[in-house]
């Protein structure tokens, strides 16, 4: 509905006039933070939560060369709680300060308990300071768990200060302080019987998102804390003193699921039908769980942490990890097997369960036992095949659910091997185009990835769609009777064949030809800008590219010339490319292995190096010529 | 003003505090959330007990069953259940769900249960009051067993709570699965509460999916409301019934085929739809009124016409000096001028005047302001209506006359089918021997830009003198050709001395027309074209000298200094992005690169810009030779997907235009070149062409490539014609040149 808005243009004219422009927040050579002081007090607290950690955070920016406004946003949740916020600009104390608050939509996640509190902040002139000081409770020292010494803006000063009484116990653990040049002091407040922790940093960069790059954790300075226990009035409250007193917790939560065998039996087997061997009926319960569970990411106070009931998730047909691994796992144990809940970090994470606390794992899984050998089962991964592993939680240790103890494990590695891409091609000259047939085979992560873009598709358009990537959009590769094996069923891999008549792909000048036989020229854009980049980067899995070209030589001719053959072995990767003449036929072999997917910045040159190669090698043309 | 700015927020903020982080549910909210449930129920009730045969059919005809989702039943309802003014929109779908990625479209629905839509005063969402919206939604999934599972809006999480805004939820559906029926309903009730308010409905007869079933209802109380409708592109007329004290409209229209939109077509002229407008009523009709208890089928065109016409005329004859900002100054330069060109043309006066308001609204800076000195200042703009009525009020003072041109932009409604006064957009066109269109399309509009959605479109002028109330006739919008719309690249390519596979270039752009527009958003700097239009308009001193000048203001200068020079090392960037966008990669090395001609006004017609950069890639080595990739260096080149090879809808196009390559490159010492004869062609029809010709010349290659789309609009017969000339431009970029060791 709209009301007859003319009558009011000429009122708003001036309005409408002003450049219509956004205000975008300084970066880091205009506007700095001059000083961050950061306090963490451990305090008696409430009967539902008897400690809290009182937070006080004071932050003063600078503007170094132009005025402007940056935002300010602090988050908290069920856990934790915004209590005071004040801002003074240029000194002056900015009066009604009233920050908005408002959910906080994470990307991926179809509903978060986050929130996000926050406002607009005036940088009045050069060299003047806007300063904010905040305060937060978290109201249970579980949910407490890292201090971050790096900001969103350059930053001169940070000094990060714990208070920890003595009636408290927690460990302290210092990340990635190598080279950050913190400085440490630790004093007794005998007055408050607390230990007083401060750390100083100086001169820090801004933190940088770049894709494909480590977690933060791996990144920035910053300290992990996990608090052990506190001995109050009313007794002692155990928090997370070891691994034990974690895995308590998390058990404690899972009895409180609320499981249904019943109708999560039936279904159990009527998806494993007649199946007899163990490893048949894994296998079936883990496909449909991949098929028919949805995936959607919940984060909701304790639901954050506790699975939802497995019936629920049946019936729903969608769930989070958690639940889609607890329904896993109840299917499972319903058959008879012995099937576990699991606990488990991604590579997102740098820690392992040295470090009990509520950082170290973001991801549920289930673990199934057949005959002494240990399956892991990621359903969120909806592609993938058993004992196949993605990437991210490959090596990764595991929390094993075991009644009142617990198991730690690893998930297996895999090399390469398990994702492989190869096309095969076998090609003849008629006229100046290229004919014949191709073939592509992928397994692992390599179906995942096709498979996942293939079924976000519609339908009508899938044809099409497959027909640009198999083309890489260029019309005049035609392609036709393509079959396909593996891409609706699911198989060990996935096949695809079809014939090709690339037109155009032979140039002769006069009584030569010259031909391309490197039609994908996969890691075109693979270069690092080391100019710009700042962190490592990690690709997204171990995989081997194989392309095969077999290329029939027309009566009549020879191979003229032949490309030099590329043999680049790191040991994080491999590239290969090799032309041979076999009777009457030219092959061209190319291969591409990613053995080791986390590339340090100390190897960009050597990569950039050998990937200009690469591109060299693929862009050399074969030469035939008369007899 | 800006104190009422600040009141305003002070204000806002002042009761945003209130709600501030209470995690609990506001006790607005809970209370709502009691009637919204009684109410939810009702709703259910009315709409599942509802009979509609098609939502009883749950089978899919085998003729669509490769398609991702069949819509098997769609009805859209609108009614006002009692004389309040209030209003329910229900709209209701049974959809068949073939694969994933059906799934995932249907699987979750995002909405707002209250949304606030009254203006004004300091409405905050209070549900169930006159100034919120509220909206439930209802589904059952049924399974091919025919069981059947049902979930609602009051069961969906909330996602975002504002108080001046929304309350939003979101809701999964639980056991859908490929091969299910989704059945589905969204109902928003509001009321209608200013007088000449009025709803705007849209009936789309196409989907990206087939509709086997599509039913419209709207039942609108007599007493209090009109209805008015427009069919268009061949959608059928309603059937009406008037009777009961409600006014009725109904529709039903079986097996309507996917449609999904395709490559340059335009949905407002090629595919059925109806516009509907629910509006309060009034005893008699008036300028926009329209008559209780009547129903306005097909309305006459010149009826809206003479509404749109009436509101400018209103309009035009409000403007005055009392709400003109900054008139005085523009009063100044005015004057100035006219001192200065004594034999200043009426055309060089209009110019003058359209640039002046163009820099005070656009380009002055005065010290309040926020610094944004950066690519944001480009896709600055100026709001049509305003803009052109300060011009002409400017015009008329200074006895020149001009008409406005009530324009129907050609994505939008003909003028035989327009609908509301909305559907016209304004220009302004001067009456003297050489008439100006004058428009308002951003920072870099010049005074003579006709907008190409404009173009061709027969107008309505409406007098831009005082005195006169209504229109003089109509004028047909000029096109322009393909030769005013220009894209030249000179390409020098010369091969790298140390590795031949290293091609430098030297590049020389010019754009012209419609084309100009981006690449100045892209690539112009605030401060060089507000220096270069401070001096074109004689104004002697700049912001910046003024500001250094000024005690109070003295630091700003230097701020706006370290601004300007960020946005100059920024414009490096968006030099690099531009080369990228022509070569499809970045340089590896980008040398120089120059503005030579901003092209700010219509004295200035073409930009200009050059670049220097070497690029990998484009050749390729074999054995003793180089195979060069001399087709790839015109850039990517449209592909036409095979199932847009068939065309039925008639070719909308942007705009007439052409590119043109002129290449030369210079022969490497010990090197012939091969393979030039190959790369001529000669595509030329009535739709387009694309030709290109080499000669050789002082041991270098020329290759000069035009490629024309000659025409904005072409019937969809002539669709082979337009391939023709599309897919030769593909093809060329297969060509090759040879390199050969001598």
């Amino acid at each position: 509905m709209r009301i007859a808005r003319n009558c009011l243009y000429l009122n708003v004219l001036l309005f409408s006039l002003l450049p219509v422009a956004s205000l975008r927040a300084g970066t880091d050579k205009n506007i700095v933070i001059s000083e961050r002081k950061e306090r963490y007090e451990f305090t008696k607290g409430d009967a539902k939560n008897p400690v809290w950690v009182k937070q006080y955070f004071s932050t003063t920016y600078r503007c170094n060369e132009f005025r402007g406004t940056i935002p300010y946003s602090t988050f908290y949740d069920d856990y934790s709680r915004v209590d005071d916020v004040k801002a003074y600009v240029s000194g002056n104390r900015v009066k009604g300060l009233r920050p908005q608050h408002g959910y906080y939509s994470i990307e991926g996640f179809f509903y978060s308990d986050a929130r996000v509190c926050g406002f607009m902040l005036d940088l009045e002139k050069k060299g003047r300071e806007s300063r904010v000081d905040l305060e937060k409770t978290v109201l249970d020292p579980r949910y407490f768990t890292s201090v971050y010494f790096n900001e969103d803006y350059f930053l001169h000063r940070k000094e990060i200060t714990l208070v920890v009484p003595r009636w408290m116990q927690l460990e302290i653990r210092e990340m990635n302080f190598n080279t950050a040049g913190i400085s440490k002091s630790k004093v007794f407040d005998e007055k408050a019987n607390a230990d007083i922790y401060t750390y100083t940093i100086l001169d820090q960069p801004a933190a940088k998102k770049e894709l494909s790059a480590p977690g933060p954790s791996y990144l920035y300075p910053h300290l992990l804390v996990c608090s052990h226990f506190a001995e109050t009035p009313a007794g002692r409250i155990t928090y997370f003193g070891n691994v034990k007193d974690l895995y308590n917790w998390y058990h404690s939560l899972v009895k409180e699921i609320g499981n249904d065998p019943g109708p999560v039996k039936t279904a159990a087997l009527q998806i494993a039908g007649e199946k007899n061997s163990e490893i048949d009926k894994v296998r079936a319960v883990y496909a449909w769980v991949q098929e028919n569970i949805r995936y959607i990411a919940f984060e909701d106070g304790i639901a954050g942490f506790r699975p939802a009931p497995a019936q629920d998730v049946l019936q729903k047909k969608y769930g989070d990890c958690k639940g889609m691994a607890n329904l896993l796992k109840e299917m499972l144990v319903s058959l008879g097997l012995d099937a576990r809940l699991c606990w488990i970090g991604t590579r997102h994470i740098a820690y392992d369960y040295s470090m009990p606390t509520l950082s170290v794992d973001n991801h549920m899984i289930c673990a199934v036992n057949l005959q002494g050998r240990q399956y892991y089962l990621d359903a969120t991964e909806t592609y993938i095949g058993l004992d196949e592993y993605a990437e991210r939680i490959q090596g990764r240790q595991v929390l094993i659910e075991n009644g009142g103890e617990y198991i730690l494990s690893r998930v297996p590695e895999r090399t390469y091997e398990q994702n492989r891409q190869q096309e095969r091609r076998s090609l003849r000259i008629e006229g100046n185009d290229l004919t014949g047939t191709a073939r592509h085979r992928l397994t692992g992560e390599c179906t995942e990835y096709l498979l996942t873009q293939v079924h976000s598709i519609k339908k009508e358009k899938l044809e099409e769609a497959m027909l640009q990537y198999l083309t890489a959009d260029n019309r005049l590769y035609g392609i036709s009777g393509i079959q396909t094996n593996g891409l609706q069923d699911r198989g060990p891999e996935l096949t695809i064949q079809y014939k090709v008549q690339h037109k155009e792909a032979v140039n002769s000048f006069g009584d030569e030809m010259y031909i391309d036989l490197d039609f994908r020229k996969e890691m075109d854009g693979a270069g690092i800008d080391t100019l710009t980049r700042v962190h490592d980067l990690w690709l997204h899995f171990k995989r081997q590219v194989l392309q095969e070209t077999t290329l029939s030589i027309p009566a009549g001719y020879k191979v003229k010339s032949l490309p030099a053959p590329l043999l680049v072995d790191q040991p994080k990767y491999a590239f290969k490319a090799a032309y041979e003449v076999k009777g009457n036929e030219v092959v061209y072999r190319k291969e591409i292995i990613i053995k080791n997917t986390r590339l340090l910045k100390s190897e960009f040159g050597q990569w950039n190096e050998d990937i200009r190669r690469l591109k060299q090698t693929c862009q050399e043309q074969l030469t035939l010529t008369n007899k | 003003m800006r104190t009422f700015i600040i009141v305003l927020v002070s204000l806002l903020l002042l009761v945003m505090g209130m709600v501030a982080q209470d995690r609990k549910t506001a006790p607005w909210d809970v209370k709502a959330e009691v009637k919204y449930k009684k109410r939810l129920a009702e709703v259910k009730e009315e709409i599942w007990s509802a009979e509609h045969a098609g939502f009883n059919n749950r089978t899919v005809p085998t003729e669509h069953a490769g398609e991702s989702a069949v819509i098997l039943s769609k009805r859209q309802e609108l009614t006002t259940p009692d004389k309040d003014r209030e209003l329910h929109q229900t709209t209701r779908l049974l959809v068949k769900i073939n694969d994933k990625a059906a799934l995932e479209e249907y699987s979750g629905f995002t909405f707002n249960q209250y949304e606030l839509y009254a203006t004004g005063g300091f409405n905050t969402l209070d549900p169930f009051s006159k100034t919120t919206a509220v909206t439930y939604v209802g589904a059952r999934v049924y399974k091919p067993d025919g069981s059947m599972k049902e979930v609602y809006s009051d069961e969906a999480v909330v996602t975002d709570v504002d108080r001046w805004k929304r309350k939003q939820r979101k809701l999964a559906i639980p056991g859908l699965q490929v091969g299910d029926c989704i059945d589905y309903f969204i109902r928003t009730e509001r009321f209608i509460n200013h007088a000449n308010a009025y709803t705007e409905e849209v009936f789309v007869l196409g989907d990206e999916h087939p509709i086997l079933e599509y039913a419209i209802h709207v039942a609108a109380w007599e007493e209090v409301f009109a209805l008015e409708y427009r069919a268009m592109n061949g959608a059928p007329d309603f059937k009406q019934k008037i009777g009961g004290r409600m006014m009725e409209l109904d529709m039903l229209v079986r097996n309507v085929p996917a449609q999904p939109l395709n490559l340059w077509m335009n949905p407002f002229r090629q595919m059925p739809l109806i516009r509907l407008h629910l509006r309060i009523g009034g005893r008699r009709e008036g300028l926009g009124r329209r008559r209780e208890g009547t129903v306005y089928s097909n309305p006459n065109a010149v009826k809206i016409r003479d509404e749109s016409v009436a509101q400018l005329v209103a309009m035009r004859n409000l403007t005055s000096r009392q709400n003109l900002p900054f008139l005085g100054e523009v009063w100044e330069h005015v004057k100035r001028f006219k001192r200065e060109h004594r034999n200043a043309t009426e055309e060089e006066l209009a110019a003058h005047i359209y640039y002046v308001i163009r820099y005070m609204g656009l380009y002055r800076v005065k010290p309040g302001e926020e610094i944004v000195v950066d690519q944001r200042r480009n896709y600055a703009g100026l709001n049509e209506h305003n803009f052109l009525l300060y011009v002409n009020y400017m015009l008329v003072k200074n006895d020149i006359e001009a008409d406005y041109v009530l324009v129907t932009p050609r994505y939008g409604p003909a003028q035989s089918e327009v609908f509301e006064t909305d559907d016209y957009r304004l220009m302004l066109k001067t009456t003297g021997k050489k008439p100006v269109y004058m428009s308002a399309v951003g920072i870099f509009s010049s005074s003579d830009y006709v907008p190409g959605a404009y173009e061709g479109q027969r107008a309505p002028l409406v007098p831009g003198g005082p005195k006169a109330t209504s229109m003089k006739g109509q004028v047909e919008v000029p096109v322009s050709t393909a030769a005013d719309n220009r894209q030249v690249e000179r390409l020098q390519f010369s091969f790298g001395e140390a590795d031949m596979q290293q091609l430098r270039i030297a590049r020389t752009t010019t754009v012209t027309g419609h084309f100009k527009k981006t690449q100045q958003q892209q690539l112009l700097l605030f401060e060089d074209y507000y220096e270069a239009e401070r001096k074109a308009l004689g104004i002697p001193q700049s912001f910046m000298e003024e500001f250094a000048d000024s005690r109070r203001n003295k630091v700003l200068a230097e701020e706006y200094r370290h601004a300007f020079d960020r946005a100059r090392e920024e414009q490096r960037e968006y030099f690099l992005d531009e080369i990228k966008d022509q070569f499809e990669r970045l340089p590896e090395v980008l040398e120089m690169f120059n503005i030579v001609k901003m092209g700010l006004r219509h004295t200035e017609p073409e930009m200009e810009y050059t670049t220097r950069f070497s690029m990998n890639g484009y050749v390729k080595k074999a054995g003793n030779n180089y195979i060069l990739e001399a087709g790839r260096l015109i850039g990517p080149q449209m592909a036409i997907k095979p199932s847009q090879r068939e065309r039925k809808a008639d070719i909308y196009m942007p705009f007439a235009r052409s590119f043109e390559y002129n290449m030369e490159f210079a022969i490497p010492p010990g090197y012939t070149v091969e393979g030039a004869d190959k790369l001529a062609r000669n595509i030329d029809n009535e739709c387009g062409s694309f030709i290109v010709t080499t000669r050789t010349t002082d041991g270098k290659l020329v290759v000069q490539v035009r490629k024309v789309y000659k025409n904005a609009f072409a019937p969809a017969a002539k669709w082979p014609l337009l391939l023709q000339m599309v897919d030769a431009a593909e093809e060329f970029q297969q060509q090759k040149l040879l390199l050969k060791k001598a």
